[in-house]
């Protein structure tokens, strides 16, 4: 029989860490005397469990019999299901079954000890079944997973539960992955932390912690900076509003609140949406390719652009949105060009492609993209639509920034006004400087009134089918077959909402007024309107 | 409520029919679009009739609607059960019921359907939102 430690049901359903675990936590790391990271301490409970059921082995072999649809069975008479990991139920009733091929049986009612309704078996049941062949031996006790093994298998079930536990525990502290005794932590007066503020600011950029930690004056002449100082120091930093964590995965850089960008903790309305149901078995082949081509943070991962790790240079279009507040979106396809951090927003430097010139960026995962890129769009008078490239430098903490260049010409342009409280389009000639998407390309004449019509928008929670059908006839009077672009589409509802491209698909191939044509291009037709 | 574990391409599917006694759906109905021509007379007698279904791997059993099994003897041979026309969570919902709802994996129904691709039909109903009681099996 298989041991419930060796199953996905047990690590991702029936683990729970209780007080004896807690204890042995706790003397793991008093034992060891510094902060220990998530991860050995998930192991380590895992290894415990497997031994405790070592231990338990032989009685657990004795508390059921093993169910097969063919054998009969009695009230209160307990069952092991070799078919649902091996979980245990008690009978509580039974009744007469009936199948139109195999005429009657017993159906019997097992409580299976989760506070659920009892589930029902087949019993007395004699036909062609799996479990009436199969070989319930215990030869599958052999070649028995490692404790290490496991955690890697269910790692996300585990580390979740450990880490709740111990998070609610008042008897440990955390800082990221690591944790340690509350009651071990040393004491620092508080007015170190104000000496660590000043040396931020005069810093003019964050700090790392062993630096703080020399100016703050922490140290015996000579002694070296121990685990349990830089734990220490780091989680009365953290747990200081005045302190904000600013390092990539692996490096603490300490920076101060007050002169952090708010876009890093809270995203602009403009980037925030709140459609984001689509499904793409609705889609055809030209809306899926489209999905993936359109470069934006709403869409799901696995419809966007695969990502390439190794790429160290990716393009990507810049949309209204983005545009409008200096960001970028955070794909599969950028991802890794940008340090990031599992626990905070990231400061890094953006490399101006064109001078050389450096100036902030932040990575912020969370919500997934990247900010500080406002004044160079204004600088280099870039328009929605711009082909932008990102490349990665020798030094992570840095990434270079470039559009692709021309000779100023002058292009017919999708040119956004509003007019009477309505966003329309027309095509006007406007200089450019750059190589844009044409599909995507809009130029906005009015943006303060924009923001007002998206204000307004917002607040009115207009539908998107509303959007969609009074945008489409602005854009198809600039076409004159009629049609438009799908991308054209996702461009253009964006000036007025945010929204990633798979619901303005839905909607399109959810109304019979838009009528598809090939190539990504839609007609419109407000007759079928619903 | 259960963890969510993100299904893979060799994630076993199938049709939970708790899901359907816990949502309060009509079953019936819904079954009723599944019927060929040639089985709308013995649908018809089956009207008020359930039975008691057996899983074909876990023993479990569900007492469920009769045209459930009209449909799993005859349907599937009705060259139209699998037409190209068929929209894809149609067809996936129909394979598990030629297949008298046995799991399956994403690659699997794709041979049974042959519609789009396994990844496509993975991301249909491998999503949180449940479609039709289309579920891993635990």
């Amino acid at each position: 029989m298989q041991r419930k430690t060796q199953t996905a049901e047990y690590w991702q359903k029936q683990f729970k860490v209780n007080t004896k675990d807690l204890e042995t936590i706790y003397n793991q790391i008093l034992e060891l005397n510094q902060p220990v990271s998530l991860d050995e301490l998930a192991i380590s409970l895992v290894k415990h469990h497997c031994d405790e059921e070592e231990l338990a082995r032989r009685t657990d072999l004795q508390a059921g019999r093993l169910y097969q649809p063919k054998e009969t069975y009695d009230i209160d008479e307990t069952i092991i299901f070799p078919a649902l990991d091996f979980a245990t139920g008690k009978v509580v009733a039974s009744r007469q079954g009936h199948h139109p091929e195999y005429g009657t049986f017993t159906v019997i009612a097992v409580d299976m000890g989760n506070g659920g309704p009892p589930k029902e078996f087949a019993a007395g049941f004699p036909h062609d079944h799996l479990l009436n062949t199969s070989d319930y031996s215990l030869a599958n006790l052999q070649g028995l997973a490692s404790p290490e093994e496991l955690y890697q298998t269910y790692k996300k079930s585990i580390v979740n539960a450990v880490s709740r536990a111990l998070t609610q525990s008042d008897d440990f502290v955390r800082f990221q992955d690591k944790f340690f005794l509350k009651d071990a932590l040393p004491e620092f007066h508080e007015g170190l932390f104000n000496i660590a503020d000043a040396a931020i600011d005069i810093n003019q950029g964050p700090l790392a912690v062993d630096d703080l930690i020399e100016q703050m004056g922490i140290l015996q002449p000579g002694e070296t900076v121990s685990e349990v100082t830089r734990f220490s120091v780091n989680y009365q930093l953290a747990n200081d509003e005045r302190f904000v964590d600013v390092g990539p995965t692996g490096q603490v850089l300490w920076y101060l609140e007050r002169i952090e960008p708010p876009e890093v903790t809270h995203p602009p309305r403009r980037l925030q949406t709140t459609y984001a149901n689509y499904d793409v078995a609705d889609f055809d082949d030209d809306l899926l390719a489209l999905l993936s081509d359109i470069d934006d943070e709403t869409t799901h991962p696995d419809d966007a652009a695969p990502a390439d790790p190794n790429a160290k240079t990716v393009t990507i279009v810049l949309n209204y949105p983005h545009w409008r507040v200096g960001t970028l979106p955070i794909t599969p396809k950028t991802q890794h060009l940008f340090p990031a951090s599992n626990y905070n927003p990231v400061l890094f430097e953006f490399v101006d492609g064109r001078t050389g010139n450096t100036f902030p960026g932040w990575t912020v995962s969370d919500f997934n993209y990247v900010f500080g890129l406002d004044a160079w769009y204004k600088k280099n008078k870039l328009p929605v639509g711009a082909y932008i490239t990102l490349k990665r430098t020798d030094n992570p903490m840095q990434v270079i920034v470039d559009y692709q260049a021309t000779r100023t010409q002058r292009d017919w342009v999708r040119m956004a006004r509003v007019t009477n409280k309505k966003l329309t389009f027309q095509m006007n000639p406007s200089a450019l400087n750059c190589k844009y998407d044409e599909l995507m390309m809009i130029s906005d004449a009015t943006p303060d009134e924009t923001e007002k019509l998206w204000v307004s928008a917002e607040e009115r929670e207009t539908p998107l089918y509303h959007l969609i059908c009074n945008l489409f006839p602005e854009l198809s009077k600039l076409n004159p077959q009629s049609t438009v672009h799908a991308k054209t589409l996702y461009s253009a509802i964006n000036v007025m909402r945010r929204v990633g491209p798979g619901p303005i698909f839905q909607e399109l191939v959810s109304h019979a007024c838009f009528i598809p044509m090939n190539h990504g291009y839609w007609t419109y037709d407000p007759n079928l309107k619903d | 409520m259960a963890k969510y574990t993100k299904p893979t391409l060799d994630t076993k599917f199938h049709i939970d029919f708790s899901w359907w006694q816990q949502k309060g759906q009509n079953l019936r109905a819904f079954l009723q679009g599944h019927l060929c021509e040639g089985c709308r007379e013995e649908a018809a007698d089956s009207e008020g009739q359930t039975f008691d279904w057996i899983s074909p791997d876990t023993g479990e059993v569900f007492t469920i609607d009769s045209l459930w099994h009209v449909i799993h003897k005859n349907c599937p041979n009705d060259p139209e059960f699998f037409d190209s026309r068929v929209p894809l969570t149609t067809a996936i919902f129909r394979a598990f019921i030629a297949n008298n709802n046995a799991p399956l994996t994403p690659q699997e129904l794709f041979e049974v359907t042959q519609k789009k691709s396994p990844e496509m039909i993975l991301r249909t109903i491998g999503r949180r939102q449940v479609y039709k009681g289309i579920k891993p099996v635990r």
